[in-house]
């Protein structure tokens, strides 16, 4: 057994992959540019494929023997993380082999249709194509590092290990963001009206919600979620009281946003027709007016919201787009006097700087404050009546309510102040001063 | 793509792979691990004193008030980035006040109770302990405002205050925080949360720096290789995300009265009623700032000294951010030692 881990080796394997590709892709060239004969492709073919075979096996076999070997030393409360980490493992070994399947049937359509001429034009696109293949089969086993987490009983490990990883992912998508930059750039063949269709929007997206995962649109998905998991608890209240109002609604709701009409109308709506039996336990007589007065004044702020939201996003995007046009040709005019380009990670630290820049602006301008304040209110106004529902929902179980809780942490809170001055009054500070002698003692013979 | 990327991206990899074998070895991660005394408790605040080999040379002990963002493990880190560890070495003898973590039962804690009732408990404590009238006071960013805040409404019990990264004029348009906070319904913020988690702080806090995070992220594969260099990271990750809840009630006043309304410059802040007043700090102060501090900028920290009634004020300017004053290189070669030294000057 080798003495590397089973990362060192899986990346080991990476590069044997890539090397085949690029070995092939050499080949390829050379075969274009001497203008060899469809045969000589098919071969050349038949030795990739072959090797990029053998490769695959190779890496299948050590995958379940590296993963135990690697994490024998496991305790058992982490076995059922090495055991989903196995099979996600299993699963990405899976979608390596598809991939290489993808690019055989694509090997085998170029082969079968292309003519001399087809050969040229089409040959190094194809290769390119593959190319991709690879890059996606790259990205499935580093988001499967995530799981690796389970193996830490240290939390700050832990955050450590997601975040780096989740960095790294976002690095990998800078590098699939810049290299046709920098590669027309090599070739001296930038044209300033043809670079739009090097930027690819959804991996710039990917890319900034890595990097910015605090701002980025599952961070608001996950409330509008909650939103609407309230909702569905709510609108399953009480069907007696609402069914009139529940058939109408998607027909009232028509008049709100675009945007909430898409999701949160016919899912409310359909909430509502589910009626689940056990929730309509929860009745309680009387609170309907309330209820329906906060539920619709959740739809009302919840469609407000998704707008802001959108115009939030927009922003975010926007100046990260503006940053990339600014970066670019900021980074043209330095390889055209001369500037060394070829260290990917140097040229990532100038796209980090340039960003920085670029968002610190937009957060000091008056109209993202004001944005970014109306939001947050939007969205715990949606929760303040989010809750009012609950309490009306919940008033008549045996659970105490949240307003009850804060009138019981109020009376806490006077009774510890009184309690506090009352011993002053008592005790004074004698049996303080007693307990400070005994520990500046033992703090001197420390 | 060509060759060069290719490598670039697998060594990426790579190192990531490295970086496994040395977090996985890694049982825990310790800060704050000068060994301290715990001496007294008020309600849920605990009061440490730091152990001493040998006696103190500056006879008056220093009570350390951090803020209630954050926690006080900052300034002992590591034991060679200790500014703790470094008073100790320079003959002081030092308390600090930990607030804990605010639970739901906190909520109504107000900015009085933290200065009238804690600190002030605190402050009687070693007073009485000591057998002394006046004790030394430093406080740390918003532990510095509160210590502010407490000097001039009890300014017999204090015999010097050192006042670190301190926000005290909050009409500043220099820092972010200071911008945003302006355009925060915080009524709303702690009505609907009571106590305001330390998450949604910490994500404001990020933002400040918005790359800052990938930045960071981005090195550590370079610094798995040397197990020093990645435990700094991790100590340094462990007290970021230690971040208490916000006592809801302290936490709206020191937001409407101190950021929107920047009532302790105007002399308009009320304490249990009592108007503070920034002339009635007539001790020496040593105010230290960063001059590259993002969340509480040079201007929000040096008008102070125009505003208090000591004669024998000083500014002390530091070369660095908000947490590299305590935490950097520089800092352990200069903060201790100034603050050592102009407190064996004043301490007679």
């Amino acid at each position: 057994m080798s003495n590397k881990n089973f990362f060192e080796n899986w990346m080991e394997t990476q590069q044997e992959f890539m090397n085949n590709w690029m070995e092939t892709s050499k080949k390829m060239q050379d075969a274009i540019a001497a203008g060899k004969t469809p045969e000589e492709g098919t071969k050349i073919y038949n030795e990739w494929l072959n090797k990029q075979n053998e490769l695959t096996r190779k890496a299948a076999e050590t995958t379940t023997g590296q993963v135990t070997e690697a994490f024998k030393s496991v305790n058992d409360k982490q076995k059922s993380g090495v055991e989903e980490w196995s099979a996600k493992m299993s699963e990405w070994m899976k979608q390596q082999q598809d991939s290489y399947n993808k690019m055989n049937d694509m090997f085998r359509n170029w082969s079968s249709s292309f003519t001399g001429n087809s050969w040229m034009n089409d040959g190094m696109k194809q290769m390119e194509q593959m190319r991709n293949q690879w890059m996606n089969a790259f990205n499935q086993p580093t988001n499967s590092f995530a799981p690796f987490m389970n193996f830490w009983n240290d939390a700050t490990t832990k955050n450590a290990w997601f975040d780096m990883n989740n960095m790294n992912q976002g690095y990998a998508r800078f590098v699939e963001m810049w290299q046709p930059f920098a590669q027309a750039m090599t070739k001296n063949n930038v044209q300033w009206d043809q670079l739009n269709q090097y930027f690819r929007p959804e991996m710039f997206k990917d890319m900034l919600d890595k990097n910015m995962a605090f701002l980025s649109p599952n961070f608001f998905n996950e409330q509008m979620q909650q939103i609407n998991h309230w909702n569905d608890m709510a609108n399953n209240y009480n069907r007696h009281a609402y069914e009139q109002w529940v058939n109408a609604m998607p027909e009232n709701m028509r008049g709100y946003l675009p945007q909430y009409n898409s999701f949160a109308a016919p899912n409310t709506a359909n909430y509502f027709q589910k009626m689940i039996l056990p929730v309509i336990r929860l009745v309680n007589p009387g609170k309907e007016t309330e209820v329906q007065e906060n539920m619709a004044a959740v739809a009302e702020k919840a469609g407000i919201a998704v707008n802001k939201i959108y115009q939030f996003q927009q922003h975010l995007y926007n100046t990260g787009t503006k940053a990339w046009e600014s970066f670019i040709t900021e980074n043209y005019e330095l390889f055209k006097n001369g500037t060394d380009m070829s260290n990917t990670q140097e040229v990532y630290k100038k796209w980090i700087a340039t960003a920085e820049e670029a968002y610190t602006r937009l957060f000091q301008s008056d109209a993202y404050s004001a944005l970014q304040g109306e939001l947050l209110d939007l969205q715990l106004e949606i929760k303040q009546h989010n809750d009012k529902v609950a309490e009306a929902m919940m008033q008549n179980l045996p659970v105490v309510l949240r307003s009850e809780a804060d009138d019981l942490y109020a009376t806490i809170y006077e009774l510890r102040k009184r309690v506090y001055a009352l011993e002053k009054q008592l005790n004074g500070d004698a049996v303080e001063a007693k307990e400070v002698k005994a520990s500046k003692k033992k703090a001197a013979t420390a | 793509m060509n060759e060069k990327v290719i490598k670039d991206l697998a060594e990426a990899g790579a190192k990531m792979a490295k970086g496994y074998d040395n977090l996985v070895n890694v049982d825990s991660v310790e800060i704050g691990t000068t060994p301290k005394e715990l001496v007294h408790t008020v309600d849920k605040v605990k009061l440490y004193r730091y152990v001493r080999n040998t006696p103190a040379t500056i006879k008056t002990p220093l009570i350390i008030s951090y803020a209630l963002v954050n926690r006080y493990e900052m300034m002992d880190l590591q034991p060679d980035r200790s500014f703790i560890a470094n008073l100790l070495q320079l003959g002081l003898d030092v308390y600090v006040i930990d607030w804990g973590y605010p639970t739901k039962a906190d909520r109504y804690l107000t900015l009085s109770d933290y200065v009238n009732w804690y600190i002030n408990d605190v402050v009687d404590f070693v007073r009485k302990s000591h057998g002394i009238d006046k004790v030394n006071l430093l406080g740390v960013c918003q532990g510095g405002t509160l210590s502010i805040i407490y000097s001039a409404l009890h300014p017999e019990k204090i015999k010097n205050l050192i006042t670190t990264v301190t926000p005290v004029d909050f009409s500043t348009n220099d820092g972010l925080l200071f911008r945003w906070s302006r355009k925060l319904n915080i009524d709303r913020i702690v009505d609907v949360h009571r106590n305001v988690p330390g998450e949604f702080l910490n994500n404001g806090f990020g933002m400040l720096k918005p790359m800052m995070k990938v930045n960071k992220f981005n090195s550590l594969p370079d610094l798995l290789d040397d197990k020093d260099k990645m435990m700094n990271f991790l100590r340094m990750e462990k007290w970021i995300n230690d971040s208490p809840d916000q006592a809801g009630e302290c936490f709206r006043q020191f937001i409407k009265d101190l950021y929107q309304e920047n009532k302790l410059v105007k002399g308009e802040l009320e304490v249990d009623g009592v108007k503070v007043k920034l002339k009635n700090v007539t001790m020496p102060v040593l105010n230290i700032y960063a001059t590259e501090d993002h969340l509480v900028p040079p201007a929000a920290t040096i008008p102070l000294n125009d505003h208090i009634g000591s004669k024998d004020h000083e500014l002390y300017k530091f070369p660095g951010g908000h947490i590299g004053v305590f935490v950097g290189n520089r800092s352990q070669k200069e903060l201790a030692p100034a603050v050592a030294k102009w407190l064996m000057n004043r301490d007679k």
